[in-house]
């Protein structure tokens, strides 16, 4: 009886519940409100989830989960050393159509101008007295990507990895929420009514070669964005040089699907109650949503200018569609006009500066890795 | 061999950050133009190469 007394506090003695802290309960409750949100809300489930998953997981004490040695201490690795990111990178240049952007260059601009609310946020986040390192991590939000903003915090300050992941893909699944008032704030009826010519049709040599021409052009301009540019040009290129259709087939489906999880769970393991518990945490979450507002502006705003140099041939409602969210953004485009004149399509037409996004991404992201890695 | 120095230093402040977004903004935008000029290249030189060689094969049975 002793022995089965003094077993049974032994087990009571190691059980998470005596270890279980205040921060544990906290971090909990809010992996309970992420996996509601992807769950019930259906927001970016396919990320949300995982990442809700490992927030739980590492929040229950005693488990050695994430310790030296335990299986999330491995997985770990692929974000640690920004592996999932790349490989992410190789999964959307295989399911990317670059098409509607090889037919209408000139719409790569609104990608670039997307990018505005990444630098407004690296101001705001020097003002509220982040170091420039975390300013850059906390900007790049404003990009709409995920994986980028991953890459780029685990090289600059990855102690603030948890809430800029966190952040990027809370906003990147609000985008039918965010970009709306923005895009109507800064469009009259007229320029929502605008309606596109037919863009031209692409040839597969062309397809062919820009991916190719491009990663060169990218790495020898910018060498720290050759990993992320590199890895989606190579995806891009199974998928349009029609002799690698298993390997794109695995690298948008069964390779894409395996390092979401493993990026999910992985983002969510470094979502420790004394990591994530903090004020740098909501002022992150806020800086974030100013970055998003701001990239949409600056797309909607430059899209304003193009109208006016085409002389009224580019709707500028597609300038929204410049923050790389991949396809949502433009489906935003496409929703905010067709709520207002059924029959009006700009999908296509948005799909370019949307792709032009993620490079432009990338770019920035290669542009602050330059200039700020220690 | 010559050494990279981290420019990290130079920027300090919203003053720097100011700096730094500005840089990096104008990189953005010259990737992309450079990018945007490659595509225009690319879509010239396809354009052509299938001009010519439709030219030489009005049949199109060596496409």
């Amino acid at each position: 009886m002793d022995l089965y007394l003094s077993a049974l506090k032994g087990v009571i003695d190691q059980s998470g519940i005596i270890a279980l802290s205040g921060g544990n309960l906290l971090m909990l409750f809010v992996s309970f409100i992420l996996l509601y949100l992807a769950i019930v809300k259906d927001f970016e489930p396919l990320l949300l989830l995982p990442i809700a998953f490992g927030c739980l997981l590492v929040n229950l004490p005693l488990s050695g989960i994430i310790d030296e040695g335990g299986f999330l201490y491995f997985v770990k690795f692929g974000i640690d050393h920004e592996l999932y990111p790349i490989i992410i990178f190789m999964g959307i240049g295989a399911l990317t159509d670059f098409g509607p952007l090889l037919a209408n260059p000139v719409t790569f601009l609104l990608g670039a101008a997307a990018q505005l609310g990444v630098f407004v946020a690296v101001i705001g986040a020097m003002m509220m007295g982040f170091t420039i390192q975390e300013a850059a991590g906390i900007g790049i939000i404003g990009g709409a990507d995920g994986p980028t903003a991953i890459y780029l915090c685990a090289k600059l300050a990855k102690h603030i990895l948890p809430a800029v992941a966190v952040a990027a893909y809370s906003y990147m699944s609000l985008v039918p929420l965010i970009q709306p008032p923005v895009i109507k704030l800064l469009t009259t009826k007229e320029d929502r009514a605008i309606k596109m010519e037919q863009l031209r049709p692409v040839s597969r040599r062309e397809r062919i070669l820009f991916p190719i021409i491009s990663t060169i052009a990218c790495g020898l301009i910018l060498p720290p964005s050759v990993p992320l540019i590199g890895m989606l040009m190579f995806g891009n290129l199974l998928r349009e040089c029609g002799c690698t259709e298993r390997l794109n087939l695995a690298a948008q489906n069964e390779v894409l699907n395996a390092t979401t999880i493993f990026l999910g769970i992985s983002v969510g393991a470094t979502m420790s109650a004394d990591s994530f518990l903090r004020v740098e945490t909501i002022m992150i979450i806020c800086l974030g949503l100013v970055a998003f507002i701001f990239s949409t502006a600056g797309g909607v705003i430059f899209g304003q200018v193009m109208k006016v140099m085409t002389k009224g041939k580019v709707n500028p409602i597609i300038g929204a569609a410049g923050v790389s969210a991949v396809p949502m953004a433009a489906r935003v485009c496409q929703k905010v006009v067709q709520k207002e004149f059924p029959g009006s399509y700009i999908l296509m037409h948005a799909m370019g500066p949307n792709v032009a996004g993620v490079i432009g991404t990338a770019v920035a992201a290669g542009a602050m890795l330059t200039l700020l890695s220690k | 061999m010559s050494e990279v120095v981290s420019m990290s230093s130079n920027f300090t402040g919203p003053s720097g950050a100011l700096v730094m977004s500005f840089i990096s903004m104008s990189i953005v935008f010259l990737v992309i133009i450079g990018l945007m000029f490659v595509m225009k290249a690319t879509n010239m030189i396809v354009t052509a190469y299938l001009a010519n060689r439709s030219r030489k094969d009005p049949t199109g049975e060596g496409r």
